[in-house]
């Protein structure tokens, strides 16, 4: 194994060095970024309202956007400079004649560079993972923004360690699949895209969303009960385009109540009432699910990973590595 | 008894419908120099990588007696790695490792070690790859037409520190090549492939000795008894590769003349009957 150490270290030292290097950087980025937003927080507990909100608009709370943004991003990066080249660099120099011809057998050799490399990876993984959840939770705390939306969510519940690890094994596997460095760039691109669309659409439907009506308050001091949930932590399903609910439990879509029936009416309040609307139909995921939904997510990455190392596994061994 | 380095009992590889080894059933004697002649696909490469290790055989079995080493035509090496560094591939990876070999392997050569091997010749490369797979204490090392991109003064050079390193170890050399000129100053043993099989195979003193050229008037059989390899004939004169037990000792009555035959006649003779001698397979 220590001869794989070195091999492994020898071959790609620059990828690790200006990963360790990066790794240094996002980490001092964020805990500065999440101490500042702690700081903020902390002092709008003194503050009004409108003072408090105003300074969300300020530099520090984008600058920690922006890094849970990049972290996100990183996986891919692995999986490129890490991954592919493990074997499609190999195969394009023919140097894997040399390497499996030593005492060292292929599937040996695979399993210790990968080690090797999901050792370190892990181990960077371990330090951005713990450092950009406390960063989302910073972010939260002075947002208000959700943990369980978007970046924050993807920042948190050492999700960034699980995706790591599962494009190290994608990027090697399509380095082994393809034996060309830009071939399986492509591929490991092209994943990625699914992959990024793919679970926007999914994350929502890993468990069935809770639905209520959210009742309007019709008319001053008349509340109709108390809410029901709230938006803290919660995960919005239909945020975007919440529909209208009248009193017999039909919905309507925002366009044809806004811009349809009361697009014209001075009183929106009363146009509502005349046309049956009581409230609006919220899908959404409580808080409470969220250390689930990083549970899920965090399983599929791993079986991301081993699905991914079987693949390059099974080429390695029906690799030929000479003509007859 | 003669040990041995090699032994392969109805060995075939098979890649989809073709076979590149058929049959193949051999006893390669070790601490020898053994020359594996033939055509290019004549299954030379499949027996080396099957007996490396690195391709496994359809069918058959195969026993190599010892550690092995395999060096490739294309003889790769990391590019980027400085010549020095290439040993230290060779020292991690293998359980046995002489440094030393392979440093006075370099060193005659005048290696630079500092030297990056992308930035190196092409048979200064093929001088680090050998001392790497040296550096590993094969007990049986085979080389697969390692020597083809070096010119012959080179080739020579390289030649004869392989067989003074045979002659100081007991190491087995399995050299692959079809350049049937260069197998003279270099074959104890010959093992000669054609279409995946073995056609010829033994010491090649004990060939040799065994094979006679036969020249005389035109005739459509050979004046003597034997296994007929090569027929030629022109319109007044017929020659003769036979196989007996005297070879060109072989008595023959006049006006026919018995000849020795050197390697290069012998492998020709067996391989393409109706080349013209001197001819690259």
């Amino acid at each position: 194994m220590k001869g794989l150490i070195w091999l492994t270290w020898r071959q790609h030292r620059w990828p690790i060095v200006i990963s360790a290097a990066i790794t240094v950087i996002f980490f001092v980025l964020m805990a500065v970024t999440a101490s500042d937003l702690g700081s903020m927080a902390a002092k709008c507990l003194t503050e009004t309202a409108d003072q408090c909100q105003r300074k969300s608009t300020e530099a520090v709370p984008s600058h920690a956007a922006y890094l849970m943004n990049s972290l996100v991003f990183l996986p891919v990066l692995v999986a490129v400079f890490w991954g592919v080249p493990l074997l499609a660099r190999e195969f394009e120099q023919r140097t894997l004649p040399l390497a499996w011809s030593q005492d060292v057998s292929r599937l040996r050799w695979l399993a210790g560079k990968t080690a090797v490399m999901v050792v370190l990876i892990a181990a960077m993984g371990t330090v951005l993972a713990a450092e950009s959840e406390h960063l989302a939770h910073q972010y939260h705390a002075y947002t208000s923004d959700s943990l369980f939306e978007g970046t924050q969510f993807q920042a948190g519940g050492w999700l960034p360690l699980t995706l790591g690890l599962a494009w190290l094994a994608v990027g090697i596997a399509a380095g082994a699949a393809t034996r060309r460095v830009l071939a399986a760039i492509a591929v490991v691109g092209g994943l990625w895209i699914v992959r990024m669309v793919g679970m926007v659409k999914l994350r929502a439907q890993f468990m069935t969303p809770v639905t209520v009506i959210k009742p309007f308050q019709i008319g001053k001091g008349d509340r109709s009960g108390p809410s029901v949930f709230t938006f803290s932590n919660d995960m919005g399903i239909n945020s975007g385009s919440v529909p209208f609910v009248d009193a017999h439990g039909g919905t309507h879509s925002a366009a044809q109540v806004m811009d349809g029936w009361c697009g014209s009416a001075d009183d929106m309040n009363a146009c509502l009432h005349q046309h049956g609307i009581v409230g609006s139909l919220i899908k959404f995921q409580p808080a409470a699910r969220m250390g689930a939904f990083h549970l899920i997510e965090n399983g599929m990455n791993l079986g991301l990973f081993v699905i991914a190392l079987a693949v390059a596994w099974w080429c390695v061994r029906h690799t030929r590595t000479t003509v007859g | 008894m003669t040990e041995v380095a090699i032994e392969t009992r109805d060995l075939g590889k098979q890649y989809r419908k073709l076979w590149a080894l058929k049959d193949f059933s051999v006893s390669l004697p070790a601490n020898k120099v053994i020359a594996l002649v033939g055509a290019n696909g004549a299954g030379k490469s499949t027996l080396m990588s099957i007996a490396a290790g690195i391709l496994p055989a359809s069918e058959g079995e195969i026993h190599v007696n010892g550690r092995v080493v395999l060096l490739s035509q294309e003889k790769p090496l990391y590019r980027s790695f400085r010549v020095a560094e290439m040993l230290a591939f060779g020292r991690h990876l293998n359980r046995t490792w002489d440094h030393q070999r392979a440093l006075t392997w370099l060193s005659r050569f005048d290696i630079p070690l500092d030297r990056p091997c992308g930035k190196l010749s092409g048979g200064q490369q093929t001088q680090v790859a050998m001392a790497v797979a040296l550096g590993a204490r094969p007990s049986v090392l085979l080389l697969d037409e390692p020597l083809a991109n070096l010119d012959p003064v080179a080739r020579r050079d390289v030649i004869g520190e392989l067989l003074a390193e045979v002659a100081e170890s007991d190491m087995t050399v399995v050299l692959s090549t079809h350049v049937v000129a260069e197998l003279a100053e270099v074959g104890d043993h010959l093992l000669l492939l054609s279409q995946g099989r073995s056609r010829l195979d033994g010491d090649v003193e004990e060939l040799l000795a065994q094979h006679t050229r036969l020249i005389g008037p035109r005739a459509d059989t050979p004046p003597i008894e034997g296994e007929v390899v090569q027929t030629q004939h022109t319109e007044r004169q017929s020659t003769f590769v036979i196989r007996t037990l005297l070879g060109a000792d072989t008595p023959v009555a006049e006006p026919w003349q018995a000849q020795p035959v050197t390697l290069e006649d012998l492998v020709l003779a067996y391989l393409k009957p109706n080349r013209s001698l001197g001819e690259e397979l």
